[in-house]
C-alpha cells in the first residue's frame, strides 16, 4: 500500500498529537498547535493553500451559530441545572433519601450511591468531575458503614461513570451530534441499555455486596430517623425535575434546549423555594457553568483546527480506507471501531475522543451494511451511537488504565489503595461487557424506544462535520 | 546592581500585567454570564410557553437564545483559561519540574494561542465590519444587528488573547523566580493552579 505525501503527513500528525497531548498543555491548544504546524508544513510542501486557514473563522462562526437548530444552547443550561441541584443540597437529599428507603435492603447504601450517580448525570460534564464528586460525597460514608474498601470504591467508580451516559448527560449530546443522530432520540435510545446496566448493578450489589463489619457509629442522620413519607418527599422534587425533562423531550412538548431551560429554572426555583440556594450559591453555579461550557467548546475549537488540516491532507480518507479494507464484515468493522475507542478511553476524557475521533469514524460507520441484523437501515447509526457511548463508559472503568479509576484514587481517603479500586471495578466491567454484547446482539434494546417516539427516517446532519 | 533593578522592574511589570488582565477578563466574563445565562433560561421557557399558548414572539426568543449562547461561549474562553478549567492530560507533566512546565506553557501561548486569536480577531473583525456596513439583518425581527453577533468572535478572541498574555506573564514570573529566588514579591498563582473563584 503506497501512501501519498499528504497521507504520510496525516499519519505523522496523529503520532505527533498522541505525544504532544502528554505535554501538559491544554488539549485544545495542543490540537491547534499540531494543526498549525502540519498545516504550515502542508503549505510549504504545496499540499495545502494558505487561504485554507481562512476557513477557521467560518468554521467557528458557522458551527456555533445556527438559529434553526439551537442544540448547543442546551449544554450550559444542563450544566447549570446540575450545578444548582448540587449547590442547593438536593443531590445530597437524593443520597440520603434513597439510602433511607433501602436501609433494610442488603447493600442499601450501595444502591443509593448508584441512584445518585444516575441522577447527577447533568453535572457529569467531565468524567473527572463526576467521579471526584461521587468519591468525596459517598466513599467516606460507605467505609464508615462497614463496606470493604474494594466494594466501596467499585460502586463509586461505577456510579461516577454511569452518570456520564445517563440522559440528559452532555456526553450523549456530543456523541449524537458527532455521529449525526437526533439528540432526543439518542437520549431515549440509552434508556433500554441503561435499564439493563442499572438492573445488573443493583442485583449484583444486593446479592454479592454487604458490609463486612458493623458501622463505626450511628450518626443519627436524617436517613436513619426519617419516616418513609419524609424520605419520599425529599426524593420527590429532584426526581420529578429530571423526569419532567426526559418526558417533555420524549413526548415532543419541548425541544432539547427548551426542556433544558425548564430544568435549569426548576432547579434554581426548587433550591430557592426551600431556602437552600443563596445568591452566592447561584453565582457559584453560574461561574461553574461558564467554566465547564467553555472547557468543552474550547476543545471543539481546537478539534476544528486539527480536523481541518487532517482532512485537507487526506488523513480522514486514509483511516476510512484502512477500516474498509479489513475483511471482517460490518459487525467486525464496528467491533474494531469500538475497540479503538475503548483503547483511547484509557488515556483521554470523552471530550477529545468524541470531538476528534468520531468525525473521522463517522463516514466509515455510516457506510456499514448490517443487512437483516437491524430492523431498518436508518436505525443503524442510533444503535452505533448508543454502543459508542456505552463503550466509552466501560473504558473509563476498566483497570489498569481506566481514567475514572485513577481519578478515584486521587479523591479517595488514604486507606483505599489502587489495588482495592481495581478489584472493586472488575465485576462492574463484566456487567458492562455483558450489556454491550447484548446490545450488539439485539439492536432493538437501543432502537425500539426512540423509534416509537420519533420519526428516525428523517435525515439529521451533525454540525461538527465537514 | 543595574541588572537587579531591571529584573525587579520586569517582575513588577509582569505581576501588574497579569493581575490587571485577570481582573479585567474575569470581571467582564462573569458579569456577562450573570446577565446572559438567566436570559437564556427565560428565552427557552418563553419559547415553550409562547408556542403552546400561541402568544408572544417565540421565534424571536429562540433566536435571542441562540445569540446569547454564542456570545456567552465566546466570552468565557479566556476566563476558563485563566481559572485553569481547560482539560489537560497531566499524567506525565505533573512529574515535570514546574519551571519546565511554565516554559512549555509560555511557548504554547506565544506560538499557538496568540496567532489563533489574531486570526479570529482579524477575520472576525472584518466580517463584523462588513455586516455593519451592509446593514445585515438578523434572521428574525428584521433588525440590522447581525454585526453584533459577528462581533462576539473578535471580542471573545480579544479576551482569550488577554488571558493568554496574563498566563504568559505568570509563566515568566515562574521562570524569573526560579532564577533569583525571593525576587518575585507577592506570590502569583501559577497557570497550573486550580482556583474556583477569580
Amino acid at each position: 500500500m503506497s501512501l501519498s505525501p499528504g497521507e504520510i503527513l496525516a499519519l505523522a500528525m496523529l503520532a505527533t498529537l498522541a505525544l504532544a497531548l502528554f505535554s501538559g498543555l491544554p488539549v485544545a491548544i495542543v490540537l491547534m498547535a499540531v494543526g498549525f504546524a502540519f498545516g504550515g508544513l502542508g503549505i510549504f510542501l504545496g499540499l495545502m493553500r494558505a487561504a485554507d486557514f481562512g476557513a477557521i473563522y467560518f468554521r467557528v462562526y458557522g458551527a456555533l451559530t445556527d438559529s434553526d437548530e439551537i442544540l448547543y444552547a442546551a449544554v450550559p443550561l444542563l450544566i447549570f441545572m446540575g450545578s444548582a441541584l448540587q449547590k442547593a443540597g438536593l443531590a445530597r437529599d437524593l443520597l440520603l433519601g434513597v439510602q433511607g428507603l433501602f436501609r433494610r435492603v442488603p447493600g442499601g447504601l450501595l444502591i443509593a450511591v448508584l441512584v445518585l450517580g444516575t441522577v447527577l448525570s447533568p453535572t457529569a460534564g467531565v468524567i473527572g468531575a463526576s467521579v471526584s464528586a461521587m468519591a468525596i460525597m459517598a466513599l467516606p460514608v460507605l467505609l464508615q458503614q462497614g463496606y470493604r474498601p474494594a466494594d466501596a470504591a467499585g460502586v463509586v467508580g461505577a456510579a461516577g461513570t454511569l452518570g456520564v451516559v445517563v440522559p440528559p448527560g452532555i456526553l450523549l449530546f456530543f456523541v449524537a451530534d458527532a455521529i449525526g443522530v437526533q439528540v432526543p432520540a439518542m437520549f431515549l435510545g440509552m434508556l433500554g441499555p441503561l435499564a439493563l446496566l442499572l438492573g445488573g448493578y443493583l442485583v449484583f450489589v444486593a446479592v454479592f455486596r454487604r458490609p463486612v463489619r458493623a458501622p463505626i457509629a450511628s450518626d443519627g442522620s436524617f436517613s436513619e430517623r426519617a419516616t418513609p413519607r419524609e424520605l419520599l418527599l425529599r426524593l420527590a422534587a429532584p426526581s420529578l425535575l429530571i423526569g419532567a425533562i426526559l418526558a417533555s423531550i420524549g413526548l415532543g412538548w419541548a425541544s432539547l434546549s427548551e426542556s433544558a431551560a425548564i430544568g435549569a429554572a426548576g432547579a434554581a426555583l426548587l433550591g430557592a423555594a426551600q431556602r437552600r440556594l443563596s445568591l452566592a450559591d447561584l453565582d457559584a453555579a453560574i461561574r461553574q457553568t461558564l467554566l465547564t461550557t467553555a472547557m468543552v467548546f474550547f476543545i471543539f475549537l481546537g478539534a476544528s483546527v486539527f480536523s481541518l488540516v487532517f482532512r485537507l491532507l487526506g488523513g480522514a480518507n486514509l483511516i476510512a480506507g484502512a477500516l474498509r479494507s479489513l475483511e471482517v464484515g460490518s459487525i467486525g468493522v464496528l467491533v474494531v471501531s469500538l475497540l479503538v475507542v475503548f483503547a483511547l478511553g484509557f488515556f483521554f476524557d470523552w471530550v477529545e475522543i468524541v470531538l476528534v475521533t468520531f468525525p473521522i469514524l463517522r463516514p466509515v460507520l455510516e457506510a456499514l451494511d448490517f443487512g437483516g441484523h437491524i430492523a431498518a437501515s436508518h436505525l443503524a447509526l442510533y444503535w452505533i451511537a448508543v454502543l459508542l457511548a456505552l463503550n466509552l463508559q466501560t473504558s473509563f472503568l476498566t483497570p489498569p488504565f481506566g481514567f475514572a479509576l485513577l481519578l478515584l484514587k486521587g479523591a479517595a481517603p488514604p486507606g483505599v489503595t489502587l489495588a482495592d479500586i481495581y478489584r472493586g471495578a472488575v465485576p462492574y466491567v463484566v456487567i458492562q461487557v455483558i450489556v454491550i454484547a447484548a446490545v450488539i446482539a439485539l439492536p432493538d434494546i437501543a432502537t425500539w424506544l426512540p423509534e416509537q417516539a420519533f420519526d428516525l427516517s428523517l435525515p439529521h446532519g451533525g454540525k461538527f462535520k465537514e | 546592581m543595574r541588572r537587579a533593578v531591571e529584573h525587579q522592574r520586569l517582575v513588577a511589570f509582569a505581576t501588574a500585567l497579569a493581575k490587571t488582565l485577570d481582573v479585567g477578563v474575569s470581571g467582564f466574563s462573569v458579569f456577562f454570564g450573570r446577565v446572559a445565562l438567566p436570559l437564556i433560561i427565560v428565552c427557552g421557557m418563553g419559547t415553550v410557553v409562547g408556542r403552546h399558548l400561541r402568544i408572544g414572539p417565540s421565534a424571536e426568543l429562540k433566536e435571542l437564545e441562540s445569540i446569547l449562547f454564542f456570545a456567552i461561549l465566546m466570552i468565557s474562553f479566556g476566563y476558563a483559561y485563566l481559572r485553569n478549567a481547560l482539560v489537560r492530560i497531566d499524567i506525565v507533566s505533573q512529574h515535570v519540574p514546574v519551571r519546565a512546565r511554565a516554559a512549555i506553557e509560555l511557548l504554547g501561548c506565544v506560538a499557538v494561542v496568540f496567532p489563533f486569536c489574531l486570526v479570529l480577531m482579524w477575520d472576525g473583525g472584518e466580517s463584523a465590519w462588513r455586516s455593519f456596513a451592509q446593514g445585515e439583518r438578523l434572521a428574525i425581527g428584521d433588525w440590522p444587528l447581525q454585526w453584533l453577533v459577528r462581533l462576539a468572535v473578535p471580542l471573545g478572541a480579544l479576551l482569550l488573547l488577554a488571558a493568554a498574555i496574563a498566563i504568559s506573564a505568570r509563566c515568566l514570573l515562574l521562570l524569573l523566580a526560579s532564577r533569583t529566588s525571593g525576587a518575585t514579591g507577592e506570590r502569583m498563582p501559577t497557570p497550573f493552579d486550580h482556583e474556583s473563584t477569580p
